[in-house]
């Protein structure tokens, strides 16, 4: 009953619509976007308004969040697993499920910790700096919440070297709202205790993997930890931690507020809720967008971007979720929608859905190629596979780029990807490999017709067989 | 080398027969007789993992144990065990390179990857075992295709960076990464770009680095930090510029930084005194121990011809672990430095001159004649080995002369007849089972460097260490409780409720520390008998010398800083730290031309501890074989057969002529040299065995031991152990 | 004069003749060859029987005669009148274990 109340409250008290209609159409949904004004849950993702205490509560944060914290941490995680809420961090773990694993009660007395992956370091991903730096309160409240429905003491925020101004919005609104008591001893006067912590980081990529970052936060090397223990058991300095993703823990207030069924309402189904994408590259206005999930890929850059650069058929490929995911080639992107399972049926994948749009100026293997390059340059050096291998595949993919290597290289290029991929302590090794499957998958032509041309352009400069490079030249009759 | 020792003591167990059964079973598979396997099983429990018979299958399975199934092969292993453990009980051969059973689980190679299988299917990818504990219903499976790329596929990538430059590897023929390459690597490699390069670094005059070779296994990081306890070693860089390294240049400040040359799977960290010396397979191994410390170490001396090349750590889990302190390890170029190899005699103008042997024992027997055995004295030195001290101690008394005494006997021993006064009585193995130490005037860093990095392991699980006596730095952090008694462990709140309610206390006593010192020990636990564990002894005494225990064993006394006044024929067996006053005649028997031969009127030409079969107790009362690895040089003979020979000469020929003999004799005079490298048992604690004294309040208790690297004859003739000090120093 | 001082002169009469066919002179000169000679004479001088000493003089002279016709050879020569002594011929030991340690460890 208490829920119902609330729920009802706090949407009489933000002036929106009841909820009956959006939920009566969800179960033979057959279209997604166009999100709907109300139904935003980032309503200060540009920053118009503002985003400190008096402006967040004006937006309808920290609005009886001691209720919701009262109903205490069963019901919490409950109302998350019915969301359908998917961690935004990439993996898409059910996110309900995920803080259901905390201990209860730990034996030995160890504490719990929320730990806030707030080290968005991903190439092409800027959706968690504008939560934290117009919209910081929905963070500290969530990680309040959040906190409650794992019985943490206390949570980290680990946010990102480089993001100085955020990082001063979200210091700005912790210390707010120690001072109104909303966190910190007797959170919202619920009795509970919680402190919030915000710990930058030095610029890692590597830190944004849930184990290196707990050990970057314990002031370590950031190198990832090997999994068995996971976090859930032995985590921050030896006790039950869970790590999640800023926008995760962000939406939960909101989703709380406005119950579990109104968020499942959006998307398909298991792709639930609305999410912020973050298009960039060859659109005419890039921009955050918070829409529903499932949204169809050309939808969402029409709509919101101004349309690819030179019209949709100018269009080349698209990487639809970060830099650590494969690309999409045009006649995919065509249709594809923009959820954790559509993507994943065209090997690709939502991951932090950084939409990152290459029209047909684009250089696609040198592009590739510089990923492979920030794969090299960020890999930990821990494990062997990802130290070893990712510069052997820049060093390949530098050599495609111009052409300088073998027809056959390419599948040796593949089958080094295949030998990094799932052999490595974290996910660095996979993220590595990704892209470059993705462009031989879909380009493999491209490649070949730049070693095919390569050649004949050193054939006519030196006449006879080209002394290119790549292993096993004919010349010599394979180095090995 | 586990399984070495394991055979070692079946042999003696069973005999030749059992041995064919006994490797089978080490190897993990059934063998014939059942009654022989469970005789086998109880002979060492330390097995941890046992494969059931096929015609017990009734038998129950313990409750500490859970079985799997390994490529379709039952296996038992205790629970908790990963799946590693699992694979090598079942005799499955992993590969691996960054896993080592001592140090902790760093999962980074990648080499160990196989494949799970339970009810829910095959694991998504495959796993490294060495970090994967094993789940109740799993099976394992590392002969799959998937296993096989992967491997194939680390191994590729390993090979990547590395130089390849076997044949100017001093680690080849015994490289992990060679052998490895060899069963699951390809038979080509696809890269063609630029190796990496790395800049050696300087660790010191001891451990040689080619860096380029590196595979950042970081066994060595890990041992630096969890056994040797010095913070040197670390990964610098990330992705592929990773390097090992010091960072700031410096040397590794370990005594056991040696062991980090044994621990390194390829060629990065090797020895520098052996470099470009010999192959693996030119050496003669000799399973033999460590005289540099009172720990008997167990060591194997390799050597080719008549040197010694090198010397590695054999396992002794109740010694050594797989450790060997750096003296241990690299003071063997002494034993060709200064060597004495042919008998010597004072002639005119008192110079020592080259003589035949049956001059020099003549002139042993002229110089004997008419002297009473009153004036007579015999000292045992550091390095002497117990035949030779019991041949002393015979010819001695069979001329009448009472003074048998040895060098480096801490003044501390009551009552040499009762064993416990003067033994490490826990067993050094006890120190892990200890639950708070307390250490008098002694410092484990340097008089036994490896039993300090077992007292750190203690440290690290939360043992209270408590330490009286000048604050030195162990490695790990202690409680000072003064400079000296009165011992008032008052001093420190904490420390004195953990020595309150221990019931496994060990207290680490030095053997320099005066009998009011140790009475003053004895006090604190006289108030806390009640507490302490029945059959548990917390009186730990900490010799110095290899041969001390031996000594005392055989009824030899601590000897003076100088011979007194008044003895006309003196017997040095090696003792080269006792003054001789003018007017006495010196017999020297010994290996190096030292202190103790300069004084001498008669220099009889000994062996040095590889060079001869020789028997040693260590600090715990534990007798050990050193065994011959090499002759003796030019002259030399083994120290019981000259005193055996003089004897003759003398008109008091010793009744044994050989070493069987010899040993006999020892068994004659102690039984604890019927059980070979065996600690003696536990001895229940028996109160006070010191009488009260004054203690000078003002001196702090400290070890004699002023620089690690030259204690005795042998490191002292060192080359490497010379430049190791001036390392240290220049630090 | 005995028989014996009469073949000694004999004997350094020869001397020369020997150095030359067996090659001596690389090895020792007359003088000390005389010496190594007369000690040989002197190793008897205990023996005053002249019977005996007949008989020793006469089988010295018989291995002259098979010197200076060669029957002997150079190293047979050197080891009885220039090195003195077999370095093969073990001496008799006191006992058998201090022959042992003697001879080697």
């Amino acid at each position: 009953m208490a829920t119902v109340a609330l729920r009802n409250s706090a949407l009489s008290a933000l002036g929106r619509r009841v909820l009956g209609g959006a939920r009566a159409f969800s179960s033979e949904k057959t279209s997604y976007g166009n999100l709907s004004d109300e139904d935003r849950i980032f309503t200060n993702l540009y920053g118009r308004h503002d985003p400190f205490l008096k402006g967040a509560v004006k937006r309808g944060d920290w609005y009886r969040t001691k209720d919701l914290v009262l109903m205490g941490r069963d019901w919490i995680i409950s109302e998350m697993k019915a969301s359908g809420l998917r961690g935004r961090g990439g993996a898409g773990f059910p996110s309900g499920l995920k803080w259901s694993f905390m201990p209860k009660e730990v034996p030995d007395g160890r504490p719990s910790y929320l730990v806030v992956n707030a080290d968005e370091s991903e190439p092409g991903t800027c959706k968690d700096r504008e939560i934290m730096r117009h919209d910081p309160h929905k963070l500290v409240e969530g990680c309040l919440i959040a906190g409650v429905g794992m019985g943490a003491r206390a949570g980290y925020i680990y946010i990102r070297g480089e993001y100085v101004n955020e990082r001063l919005a979200l210091e700005k609104a912790v210390a707010e709202a120690y001072e109104a008591g909303l966190i910190g001893k007797n959170a919202c006067g619920t009795g509970y205790d919680y402190d919030l912590y915000v710990h930058h980081g030095a610029g890692a990529y590597i830190c944004g993997e849930e184990t290196a970052l707990i050990e970057s936060l314990e002031g370590k090397t950031g190198k990832p930890r090997l999994k068995p223990p996971f976090p859930a058991g032995v985590g921050l300095y030896g006790c039950p931690t869970t790590v999640t993703n800023v926008e995760t823990v962000a939406v939960a207030p909101t989703i709380l507020r406005r119950g579990p069924e109104w968020f499942n309402s959006f998307g398909r189904p298991n792709n639930a809720g609305t999410k912020l994408f973050c298009i960039s590259g060859h659109v005419n206005r890039p921009c955050t967008v918070e829409e529903e999930m499932s949204i169809p890929l050309r939808e969402l850059i029409e709509k919101h971007c101004g349309g690819v650069v030179g019209g949709w058929d100018n269009l080349l490929a698209i990487i639809p979720g970060g830099s650590s995911v494969p690309l999409l080639p045009k006649n995919i992107c065509d249709d594809v929608l923009m959820d954790f399972d559509a993507l994943r049926e065209v090997q690709s994948g939502l991951g932090t859905a950084a939409v990152i749009v290459m029209n047909k100026s684009t250089d696609i293997v040198e592009a590739i190629s510089r990923l492979s390059y920030f794969y090299k340059h960020e890999s930990c050096g821990q494990c062997t596979p990802c130290r070893e291998g990712a510069p052997w595949l820049f060093e390949m993919m530098e050599r495609m780029r111009t052409g300088d290597a073998r027809l056959e290289e390419i599948d040796m290029l593949h089958e080094v990807t295949k030998q990094i991929e799932g052999h490595t302590i974290c996910a660095l090794g996979d993220a590595a490999a990704w892209p470059v499957q993705g462009l031989i998958r879909h380009f493999r032509p491209e490649i070949e017709s730049r070693i095919n041309q390569w050649q004949d352009q050193k054939q006519l400069e030196f006449g006879g067989t080209a002394g290119f490079g790549g292993y096993n030249s004919p010349v010599d009759g394979g180095r090995a | 080398m586990e399984s070495s020792r394991a055979l070692a003591r079946l042999w003696r167990l069973t005999g030749p027969t059992g041995l064919t059964q006994a490797r089978a079973m080490l190897l993990g598979r059934p063998c014939w007789s059942q009654q022989q396997t469970q005789q086998q099983h109880n002979s060492f429990s330390s097995s941890s993992s046992s494969v059931p018979e096929e015609s017990d299958e009734e038998k129950k399975m313990p409750d500490h144990m859970m079985s799997t199934i390994v490529n379709g092969k039952e296996v038992w292993v205790p629970k908790g065990s990963s799946v590693m453990q699992a694979c090598d009980a079942a005799g499955v051969d992993i590969p691996r390179f960054c896993y080592h059973p001592k140090l902790s689980v760093a999962g980074n190679c990648r080499m160990c990857l196989v494949d799970l299988e339970n009810e829910r299917g095959m694991s998504p990818k495959p796993v490294a075992s060495c970090a994967m504990p094993l789940a109740p219903g799993t099976t394992i499976l590392t002969d799959t295709d998937r296993v096989k790329k992967a491997r194939e596929g680390v191994m590729e990538f390993l090979l990547l960076n590395h130089p390849l430059d076997c044949p100017i590897c001093d680690q080849g023929g015994e490289c992990d990464l060679q052998d490895q390459a060899m069963h699951y690597g390809s038979d080509r490699g696809r890269f063609v770009g630029q190796k990496r390069t790395v800049v050696d670094k300087n660790l010191g005059p001891l451990v040689k680095t080619v860096m380029t070779r590196c595979i950042h296994c970081t066994r060595c990081v890990r041992y630096a930090k969890e056994v040797a306890g010095v913070e040197d070693l670390g990964v610098t860089g990330r992705g592929g510029a990773s390097e090992i390294g010091t960072y700031v240049n410096k040397l590794m400040e370990s005594e056991l930084s040696g062991n980090v040359i044994d621990l390194c799977p390829v060629g990065a960290l090797t020895s520098k005194p052996y470099a470009f010396t010999a192959r693996q397979w030119e050496l003669k191994p000799t399973e033999s121990v460590d005289v540099s410390d009172a720990l008997g170490c167990n060591i194997r001396v390799d050597s080719r011809g008549t040197e010694v090349l090198r010397i590695l750590p054999r396992n002794n889990e109740e010694v050594n672990e797989d450790w060997i302190s750096d003296k241990a390890r690299f003071q063997y170029d002494g034993l060709q430095r200064q060597r004495l190899n042919v008998p010597m005699a004072k002639g005119a103008g008192s110079v020592l001159k080259p003589v035949k042997w049956e001059e020099a024992l003549t002139a042993v027997a002229e110089a004997a004649e008419g002297v009473s055995g009153e004036d007579m004295a015999a000292y045992g030195g550091k390095l002497a080995d117990c035949e030779s001290l019991i041949a002393l101690k015979d010819l001695a008394n069979r001329l009448g002369c009472e003074t048998v005494q040895c060098e480096d006997v801490g003044q501390g021993v009551p009552d040499a007849d009762l064993r416990s006064t003067y033994l490490f009585n826990p067993t050094l193995s006890g120190v892990d089972a200890a639950d708070v130490i307390l250490m008098v005037g002694t410092n484990p860093r340097v008089e036994a460097p490896v039993l300090n990095a077992r007292i750190r392991k203690a440290q690290l699980e939360g043992v209270p260490i408590g330490m009286l006596g000048e604050d030195v730095d162990l490695t790990y952090p202690t409680t000072h409780l003064g400079g000296a008694p009165p011992l008032s462990a008052k001093k420190n709140a904490d420390f004195s409720l953990a020595l309150d309610q221990a019931r496994r206390p060990l207290v680490l006593v030095g053997a320099n520390c005066d009998p009011a010192v140790m009475a003053e020990v004895e006090e604190l636990f006289e108030k806390r008998r009640e507490t302490i564990e029945d059959g548990w002894n917390p009186i730990s005494v900490l010799h110095q010398s290899a041969s001390t225990v031996g000594a005392l064993d055989l009824g030899y006394g601590a000897a003076p800083k100088a011979v007194p006044e008044g003895k006309k024929l003196v017997f040095l067996l090696g003792a080269d730290e006792i003054d001789v006053p003018e007017g006495a005649f010196v017999v020297y028997i010994g290996h190096h031309g030292d202190k103790g031969a300069c004084r001498a009127d008669v220099v009889l030409p000994a062996a040095a501890f590889t060079e001869k079969h020789a028997t040693y107790v260590n600090t715990e009362g534990r007798p050990q074989h050193a065994r011959r690895a090499i002759a003796p040089p030019g002259e030399a003979r083994d120290d019981w057969k000259i005193l055996r020979a003089l004897s003759e000469v003398m008109g008091h020929a010793l009744p044994y002529d050989d070493l069987r003999g010899v040993r006999s004799r020892l068994c004659e005079v102690s039984p604890t040299f019927e059980r070979i490298d065996e600690a003696p048992q536990k001895a229940t604690y028996l109160g006070p065995k010191h009488k009260k004294g004054k203690v000078g309040a003002k001196t702090v208790l400290r070890t004699t031991i002023e620089n690690f690297y030259q204690t005795d004859v042998i490191s002292r003739a060192s080359l490497a152990m010379a430049k190791a000090t001036q390392a240290r120093a220049n630090q | 004069m005995s028989a014996s001082k009469g073949f000694y002169r004999t004997v350094c009469r020869y001397l020369p003749t020997l150095m030359e066919m067996y090659k001596l002179d690389e090895l020792t000169t007359i003088r000390t060859l005389q010496h190594n000679i007369k000690q040989k004479f002197y190793e008897n001088k205990t023996v005053k029987d002249p019977n005996r000493i007949n008989v020793m003089v006469h089988k010295a002279d018989e291995e002259l005669r098979l010197l200076l016709r060669m029957h002997k050879q150079r190293h047979h020569v050197i080891t009885k009148y220039v090195v003195m002594h077999d370095p093969f011929a073990t001496k008799a030991p006191p006992s058998g274990f201090l022959a042992q340690f003697y001879a080697s460890n």
